[in-house]
């Protein structure tokens, strides 16, 4: 996470925002224009869209969708009209005809649809009476109605009208982001078809309707699920008084039908299947279509029982956004499997019958309950069901898709009696990899002769599978046969395959087959490596006895090679199987004319820990080229340890001048406190050479080192050198430092006080709070300043509660033109307690404007968590305007510089500082600072602040 | 309130040498053929999203210079490229750089006698067989995690590397990371006593999957996409868009789900920070998942849960349902870390300045691409070296071995790499290479 730092003038500077009509609380808007729906979202309705209507219209059907808003625009209102659109055309049910035109309304208009749907309308005046007269004769001629969410918050001024649609909006007490529970009121009624006998969750805002609706007038479909506790309100939320809470409902109006629902003011309702279904089939009632009852509710002889929400309380949103789709409420995960138990589930012929017909891309439930059942089993319980799935994989009609997925059933099987159909399979192009890898897993001989069968008469293309599968299983016992494939195989890939297996087979006998391979020819290198790791298997498994013969073949393979990657593994093979005999004739090698080769030998050898080898390279250390001489100080410096320490010395004082700096690092890691008189002397030589010395000195082990460091530090002269080996110890944290850091930050010379103040600041404890203090006749330049705060606030953060710091600050801060009094009051603010709070805040209760501002800018200059919460209530709370402003700055500019935020509470802070934010700029530099904050959170945030502007690109 | 925010992770490395003048190129005569520059010459294979961040931070590296790019989807390979060209054509104040160039046959680039080292960012399933090749050109390695998809893959890879002698790290970039390099520090340096418990949370579910609905017919593979040499060395299964690119992860055709996705990050620093990263674990236990039902195109775990236990006695918990991240607790405290952010149990133990002889990964420099290249300038060891990052991806084979094996315990020969008893789990274990593809031993 980068922080990003507000400077103080990018608040002049930035753009004024351009905040236009935000989409969701603009009023009164006919016309208003919608961003497009992104392709993703798109995307997501066409996903939930059901696959067919219930019913075949009886004829075409037109269907007005109405989307006119003379008061509140809601911002879903295009995904509805998407969803609307796209579930007529999907289903072929309806045509939908999109529009916010009154002209509809005009009779001859309106008689040539069949319903109308009013999309989250709002507020329509509906004022025209002969359109009032055309839509109440329209229905009642036979046609229907349907109202979506707001299409209850309309007809101010027309009770007709509010009385068609069956309800009245009065708040909504349960808003957009709430988690509601709701119930079928008649889970059997066709209309609540989509949501199978079942209540659910949702994240939606749902209205509280009063005015018209009555259960004695409409038959009610959903409603609130009231006995969950998240669905309660506060009284005074509450208007009704009989707890019921529709949501959606269905009427008879004379020969016309009204079907409504409350539900659709978030967009991703339109993204649940279930609920695209439901509306669906409130548009086919009221089209006319699908016949539905519509006795109202209190009317029935008997009431039916509701179907409750669950107590799992998944949304049906979350379930859309990450479940395989499905019009039901999807079924739950299958269960982690336990240890082979003998299992319960339905036996595996039960899912053979449909898995034999299985394909590429079709769901795979019945591969994934077979797995699972399998992988519940007991090995005997396998083996007893294993034949079924060698019928299957053995019958000519399974198609190959179903083959391959049984042949990776057979992993769990695997008997020998499943060879034969495995063999079989092999032979299929397709399958080949698959039958090699479950005859790979099987321990069995007859496995070794199948696959040696298809590494002959598999078509020739997969040969090479069959071949590579004998090395995985190491199948000793076709050494033989691999070996003969190696001479004799007319394809390269084949011979290449074998000779690979035999190297992975890596017996004293694999190996014998490789070397009496012929080392010439298109083969030789294929050969000549598999040789080489046919004997590094075999040395690092089987050592003693057969060291001997390995030596040979790696010498041999030494004398005859030119391939430099050969070289240098037959030099290492023969290192491991010889030791110490081996190390003189390949010390010559670090000379090689090749880089690689005498990097990689002077590497091993120092590596090796033989005494011959380390006093060999020693010996002719300085006559190695420089590049060689760097491999040995690395695998010094990686390995660390100090049988290596006589090569670093020889590096350090014979060496190569270029390689010296890696061989100081490299004491640091090897050395001990014996060393440290070898390092010091370096600090003063060249830049290059002082930093290593300077970071090898840091890396000696703790102990005696530090004694003889404190010891030169106390003997040094000058205090540049005192401050060199400061530094050191500061980094080692060696506390007894202290004295000389505090004594050196007295010095005249800048550099010199600089570095004294910076050990100050790496060993300063609580303790040392009174002593820091005191040095601020010391502070002359940025430098000093820079560390001693470092120092004086990592004292006061470790301050017990209720120490004396308070105080000592306090007494700072009284004297006359206190120096440093900005670093004081910051120091106040990490300083753990409430005491230090109490503090700040009555200082920012200053009488004195000058004195509140001083400490304003003190707190912005902090930069920490509690200068943070002040500067935040300063903000919230000060009167001044002047001073709202800058505590604003400051609390910005805080905000950007601490790390250790989440995205989520750094979004939090700016959403805090949202409404405290008067001026554009300011704004402005809210919004460039989300902008740079990655996720959702800040994406929320910019829709919701800044939904004109384009979404930020994401970073790499 | 708490008032320690100030306090920055001082990045207490006294390890400041500016790299490039430590040791001159020249003297480890690296730069290649005939080639002027004492640059480090590099191919880069496999430019998808992760390829195409990792070569970032290669063009960010003034001594590392891109010669050829790879890919067998013509697009990201146009990408790549075009990025390369306009990089050092700004470079060099030029109006055009031809020098990089253009290759769908990643052994075209291992042939080049002129290329350094190169990065290979392809999916899991091709990592060993480019490493591999790669190390038995001479070729120097920067291999994405996790190492392999399976064990004998990594382990070829390890013995490919050390044979050949060059430098390979693995893509776990979090070992340069300061919050996970202090975590592992203040656990090593008994800043947290004696440890009493490790968790680490790994994500759960497929993170990016997209929309798809059964049935799906298989689709063509576009024109410019070689599909076949995509799939390499994997049993033939057809193409379908939406299990290409990224979202191979979640098909164990190719990769083992989030939890080899992961295992390379917050397990890895957690074996670093108890010491056993350089070794396998002897046995999986307590192992538990879920997987997805009906999908037809991914079948790897959503959730799961398990123990890695090691020879010494250490146990590592790993579970979806922990929060994502490490967190170690020992009897003198606890540490958490996650990407961006570390938490300690005491301002104490916050306040715990890592002495310079303490650091282990903190040497150096700092990002892991740089490392990488200093590694190879130095000849020495990388932060994640191959053999490392093979037996931290062995942890997450196993446990998905255990899973689909139906076993809630699985026990490891970590010297001999065999599973013990459990001839199922060793099945899930093999990996078979589809002809004419092969896996050098």
């Amino acid at each position: 996470m980068s922080a990003v730092r507000l400077r103080p003038s990018s608040f002049a500077l930035l753009l004024a925002l351009t905040v236009g009509a935000t989409a969701t609380t603009a009023l009164a808007e006919p016309g208003h224009v919608f961003p497009a729906l992104t392709p993703a979202e798109k995307a997501a309705i066409a996903d939930a869209l059901p696959a067919k209507a219930r019913v075949a219209p009886a004829k075409p059907r037109k269907l007005l969708v109405f989307y006119r808003t003379e008061g509140f625009v809601h911002g879903c209102i295009p995904y509805g009209n998407e969803a609307l659109r796209r579930l007529g055309e999907a289903s072929g049910a309806y045509t939908a005809v999109l529009s916010e035109d009154m002209a509809m309304f005009d009779p001859a208009t309106l008689a040539t649809f069949d319903a109308v749907v009013f999309q989250n309308t709002t507020k329509l005046a509906f004022a025209n009476p002969a359109q009032r007269k055309a839509l109440l004769d329209f229905v009642a001629s036979g046609k229907g109605v349907v109202g979506l969410h707001a299409a209850t918050d309309n007809f101010p001024t027309w009770p007709e009208g509010q009385a068609l649609i069956g309800g009245l909006f009065h708040g909504h007490p349960w808003t957009s982001g709430n988690l509601v529970a709701v119930k079928l009121d008649d889970p059997d009624h066709v209309l609540n078809t989509a949501f199978h006998h079942q209540g659910f969750w949702i994240k939606e805002e749902i209205y509280q309707i009063m005015g018209p609706y009555a259960r004695d007038h409409q038959r009610v479909l959903l409603s609130l699920d009231m006995s969950r506790p998240e669905n309660a309100r506060p009284a005074d939320k509450i208007a009704r008084t009989d707890n019921d809470f529709p949501i959606s409902w269905i009427k008879n109006e004379g020969a016309g039908r009204v079907f409504y629902s409350s539900l659709g003011h978030n967009k991703d309702i339109f993204n649940v299947p279930s609920i695209l279904q439901h509306f669906l089939d409130g548009i086919q009632f009221a089209l006319g279509d699908l016949p539905a009852d519509a006795v109202p509710s209190a009317r029935l002889p008997a009431a039916p029982a509701p179907a409750l929400a669950p107590d799992d309380k998944t949304t049906l949103q979350e379930l859309a956004a990450h479940s395989v789709k499905t019009t039901a409420v999807p079924a739950p995960l299958v269960p982690a499997a336990k240890l082979a138990a003998p299992s319960t589930a339905a036996p595996v012929t039960d899912s053979l019958a449909q898995l034999a017909r299985y394909d590429y891309g079709q769901d795979t439930s019945v591969i994934s309950s077979l797995e699972a059942t399998l992988r519940g089993q007991s090995s005997a319980e396998r083996a007893a069901g294993e034949p079924k799935l060698l019928a299957l994989i053995t019958a000519d009609g399974t198609p190959a898709a179903a083959k391959q997925a049984l042949i990776r059933c057979l992993l769990l099987t695997a008997t020998p009696a499943a060879v034969p159909a495995l063999e079989k399979s092999g032979m299929t192009e397709v399958l080949a990899a698959d039958a090699a890898r479950t005859l790979a897993g099987i321990a069995d001989p007859s496995a070794d002769v199948a696959l040696l069968r298809l590494a002959a008469n598999a078509p020739a293309a997969s040969r090479a599978t069959f071949i590579n599968a004998l090395g995985q299983r190491r199948s000793a016992s076709a050494t033989d046969a691999l070996a003969r494939i190696a001479k004799t195989a007319p394809s390269p890939a084949e011979a290449d395959a074998a000779v690979e297996a035999l190297a992975r087979i890596g017996t004293p006998a694999s190996l014998a087959a490789l070397a009496a391979l012929p080392l010439e020819g298109p083969q030789a290198e294929a050969r000549t490596r598999a040789l080489l790791a046919a004997a590094d298997t075999v040395i690092r498994r089987a050592p003693a006895a057969s060291r001997p013969a390995v030596a040979k073949m790696a010498r041999s393979v030494l004398s005859t090679t030119k391939l430099i990657p050969y070289r240098i593994e037959a030099a290492q093979i023969l290192l491991a199987a010889d030791g110490e005999n081996a190390v003189a004739e390949l010390l010559p090698l670090t000379r090689d004319p090749a880089l690689r080769i005498r990097q990689s030998i002077a590497r091993s050898l120092a590596l090796s820990g033989l005494p011959s080898a380390l006093t060999g390279l020693d010996a002719a250390f300085a006559s190695l080229p420089a590049d060689t001489q760097a491999a040995v100080v690395s695998a010094a410096y990686d390995s660390g340890t100090p049988a290596l320490m006589p090569l670093v010395k020889t590096a350090l004082s014979a060496g190569d001048v270029s390689i010296r700096p890696l061989a100081a690092r490299a004491d640091g890691r090897c050395g001990d406190e014996t060393t440290v008189d070898l390092l010091i002397p370096l600090l003063t030589a060249t830049p290059d050479l002082a930093a290593a010395a300077k970071e090898g000195l840091g890396l000696l082990p703790a102990g005696k080192a530090d004694i003889l460091l404190l010891d030169k530090l106390a003997r040094a002269d000058a205090p540049a050198a005192k401050v060199t080996i400061l530094a050191i110890l500061a980094g080692r944290q060696q506390r007894a430092a202290f004295p000389a850091a505090l004594t050196l930050c007295s010095q005249a010379d800048a550099t010199v006080r600089a570095s004294a103040f910076e050990a100050v600041a790496k060993l300063a404890r609580a303790e040392d709070f009174p002593l820091i203090l005191a040095l601020t006749p010391n502070l002359k330049k940025a430098a000093d300043r820079r560390e001693w705060r470092k120092a004086l606030f990592s004292a006061a953060s470790a301050q017990p509660k209720n120490s004396q710091a308070i105080a000592l600050i306090q007494t700072a801060l009284a004297q006359p033109d206190a120096p440093e009094s900005p670093v004081l009051i910051g120091a106040l603010t990490v300083l753990p307690g409430e005491e230090s709070t109490k503090v700040l805040r009555a200082l920012l209760a200053s009488p004195d404007a000058a004195v509140r501002k001083d400490i304003i800018r003190a707190l912005a200059a902090a930069r920490s968590e509690g200068a943070y919460a002040l500067l935040k209530e300063t903000a919230q709370n000060s009167k001044e305007s002047s001073e709202q402003t800058l505590a604003l700055r400051g609390y910005l500019e805080t905000l950007a510089a601490l790390d250790n935020l989440k995205p989520a509470q750094r979004v939090e802070g700016y959403r805090a500082a949202w409404p405290l934010a008067s001026r554009p700029e300011e704004k402005a530099a809210i919004l460039a600072a989300v902008k740079e904050i990655k996720g959702k959170d800040a994406e929320k945030f910019l829709k919701e602040f800044a939904p004109a502007e384009p979404k930020p690109t994401a970073k790499a | 309130m708490k008032r320690r925010s100030f306090i920055k992770l001082m990045a207490a490395s006294s390890a400041t040498i500016a790299f490039p003048s430590l040791v001159r190129a020249q003297t480890l005569g690296l730069g290649g053929g005939t080639a002027p520059s004492n640059r480090i010459t590099f191919g880069c294979i496999g430019l998808g999203g992760q390829g195409m961040g990792d070569m970032g931070n290669i063009l960010g590296n003034p001594l590392a210079q891109i010669v050829a790019v790879c890919d067998v989807d013509q697009e990201h390979r146009q990408a790549a490229q075009k990025r390369v060209a306009e990089k050092y054509a700004k470079d060099t104040a030029s109006s055009a750089y031809k020098g990089c160039e253009e290759y769908v046959d990643m052994q075209q680039i291992i042939a080049r006698p002129d290329i350094d080292a190169v990065l290979i960012a392809t999916p899991d399933h091709w990592h060993s067989l480019a490493t591999v090749w790669a190390a038995n050109a001479g070729k120097h390695i920067y291999c994405e995690k996790p190492a392999a998809s399976s064990i004998p893959e990594s382990r070829a890879m390890a013995d490919a590397v050390r044979r050949a002698g060059v430098v390979c790290q693995i893509g776990s970039q979090q070992r340069s990371t300061g919050e996970f390099q202090r975590t592992i520090d203040l656990a090593r340096n008994g800043y947290l006593g004696k440890i009493t418990r490790v968790q680490v949370g790994l994500p759960s579910g497929m993170s990016a999957r997209g929309n798809h609905t059964a049935p799906l017919a298989p689709e063509t593979p576009p024109a410019g996409f070689d599909y076949d040499r995509w799939l390499g060395p994997v049993a033939y299964v057809p193409y379908y868009a939406a299990r290409c690119h990224w979202n191979w992860r979640w098909s164990f055709n190719f990769a083992g789900g989030q939890l080899t996705d992961w295992i390379g990050h917050h397990f890895d620093i957690a074996a670093v920070a108890m010491g056993v990263s350089t070794t396998g674990p002897v046995a999986i236990r307590n192992a538990t998942a879920e997987f997805p039902v009906g999908d037809p195109l991914f079948n790897t775990a959503t959730a799961y849960a398990f123990e890695a236990h090691y020879a010494n006695g250490v146990a590592i918990e790993v579970s979806t349902k922990n929060k994502g991240g490490l967190r170690i607790e020992g009897s003198d405290g606890w540490v958490f870390a996650t990407r961006g952010t570390i938490e300690h149990s005491s301002d104490a133990l916050r306040g715990v300045v890592i002495p310079s002889q303490s650091l282990t990964l903190g040497r150096g420099a700092k990002g892991h691409m740089d490392n990488f290249i200093d590694a190879i300038r130095t000849n020495s060891q990388p932060r994640c070296p191959i053999h490392e990052a093979h037996n931290v991806a062995s942890v997450a084979h196993l446990a998905n071995a255990a899973f689909r094996s139906g076993r809630s315990e699985l026990r490891w020969d970590p010297s001999t790499e065999t599973a013990i008893d459990a001839p199922d789990a060793a099945r899930f274990l093999l990996r078979t290479y589809r002809a004419p593809w092969d896996l050098h031993a």
